[in-house]
């Protein structure tokens, strides 16, 4: 019994130690790829704009994050496809272009409503060429202003804090547990 | 009443792993491997960017990227293990505290390596795989095969490495010498690899990458995703680039030597070792 506490004890010890490594590096702030690039759009009603931030051959790795910031007048929606661009129709009514996108489904890597001033952040879990699609599906003409950067960072953060979130409970548990005995057995030794 | 075959092994075990991983020694190197693992792929993910062609060679860069410095320290780890622990205890005598238990000399040395090699191994790969998953989900579940091909390249050189110094240790029977020796045979063959490599490029022969890839298994696997060219003109020399086949059999080759390695360790501590 004592010694699975101790095994319990230590391997949760070693959890906290992770966590706490996890915990510094999500300190460290991304840095800025290149030069941010800017773009402004006039939409008319129910058309859409197809954007390649990386240009047309470039491709988004795990270790970056795309940071699109919007301005707009009205509310349009944000598609981020894993498609080269000219697989994209470009004539095609809104609902078409909502049927075509419905079918390359898991090409879809984003898709987000956005009024006023947004940003967004994508981070790939592999290797994804990325197009973006705005969509007007509002009566009157849109106008939307665009900022796009790439990110570098250590480690996607939100997968980051998410392991820390789960892994330091688990951790804390075992080595708890652990520290708990050793204190008992401790005084009961004084005691005695 | 008849005591259970495998409780001298398992009581070897532990009190092995107790040796080798005194608090906070275990909690301190995962804290190094995975801090290492994390910012060593920050400094290649330009690197990995702009020269991932498809996403098998990003799956091996990645790979390739996030190992060096956490297999360096796994090293570390070994030596103090290996070439110190068990060195120190041959030179102690501590060894025959073990070897009192009614259990064969071999499976004795097997509990020693599962607590010194083992536990070490498993720590690596399970903070390797894990930061894998964090950082590219997608391009490793797509590439398992080619993940797994590159750690088993890059673990051939230092399990062989291992196998050497276990060797020394016996032979020697002092800790400190054992570690002294361990970590000149390292730097040695570091160095040989450089020359070999460095002979490639100056004259455009391969012989030598070839050599050095039976001892690395992980230059073929190298060689094969990065083409490196030589100093030699290209329309004269063909550079080196071995097919995925061909890299396997450097592989097989690799752990060849290593289960020899292994075997005359074990064969040396049965028969040949007086305590």
């Amino acid at each position: 019994m004592k010694r699975l506490s101790i095994a319990l004890g230590r391997i949760g010890a070693t959890l906290l130690a992770i966590c706490l490594s996890l915990g510094i590096l999500l300190l460290i702030p991304q840095a800025s790829i290149g030069i941010p690039i800017n773009g402004a759009e006039q939409l008319e009603p129910m058309s859409y704009s197809i954007l390649t931030p990386l240009g047309p051959q470039a491709t988004l790795t795990p270790e970056t994050t795309l940071k699109m910031e919007f301005r707009t007048n009205s509310t349009l929606t944000v598609y981020l496809v894993n498609l080269p661009t000219e697989d994209i129709p470009k004539n095609l009514t809104s609902d078409k272009l909502r049927i075509f996108l419905k079918d390359k489904a898991g090409n879809v890597l984003l898709e987000k409503k956005i009024a006023e001033k947004e940003t967004i952040e994508y981070t790939p879990a592999g290797m994804v060429r990325t197009t973006l699609i705005l969509l007007n599906e509002e009566s009157q003409t849109a106008s939307a202003a665009w900022s796009m950067e790439i990110l570098a960072s250590i480690a996607p953060k939100a997968r980051l804090a998410e392991a820390i979130i789960y892994l330091s409970p688990v951790g804390m548990v075992l080595a708890g547990q652990w520290i708990f005995i050793e204190i008992q057995e401790r005084k009961r030794k004084s005691l005695s | 009443m008849e005591k259970p075959k495998g409780k001298p092994f398992l009581e070897i075990l532990a009190a092995s792993i107790h040796e080798d991983f005194r608090f906070p020694i275990l909690e301190v190197f995962a804290f190094l491997y995975a801090i290492s693992t994390f910012v060593l792929v920050q400094i290649g993910g330009g690197y990995t960017l702009s020269i991932a062609g498809s996403e098998e060679s990003l799956a091996y860069s990645l790979v390739s990227i996030q190992m060096g410095t956490p297999l360096f320290i796994f090293l570390i780890l070994i030596f103090k293990n290996v070439a110190y622990g068990f060195g120190s205890d041959l030179e102690k005598g501590t060894i025959q505290t073990l070897l009192a238990y009614p259990i064969k000399r071999h499976m004795i040395l097997t509990a020693k390596m599962l607590s010194a090699i083992g536990i070490s191994l498993a720590m690596f790969l399970g903070i390797q795989f894990f930061a894998l998953y964090l950082i590219a989900p997608q391009t490793v579940a797509n590439h398992m095969p080619i993940v797994i091909t590159a750690y088993l390249a890059s673990l051939s050189y230092p399990l062989l490495i291992t196998a050497i110094m276990l060797l020394i240790a016996m032979k020697v029977r002092k800790g400190g010498t054992a570690l002294v020796l361990g970590i000149v045979l390292y730097f040695a063959i570091s160095m040989a690899s450089g020359i070999l490599t460095i002979l490639y490029i100056f004259t455009g022969n391969a012989t030598p990458l070839k050599i050095l890839a039976i001892i690395q298994p992980s230059t073929a696997l190298q060689f094969h995703y990065t083409q490196i060219g030589t100093l030699i003109s290209q329309g004269q020399i063909e550079t080196w680039t071995p097919s995925f086949s061909e890299a396997l059999t450097y592989i097989a080759g690799g752990y060849c030597l290593v289960a020899a390695a292994y075997l005359i360790s074990y064969y040396y501590f049965s028969r040949r070792l007086n305590i």
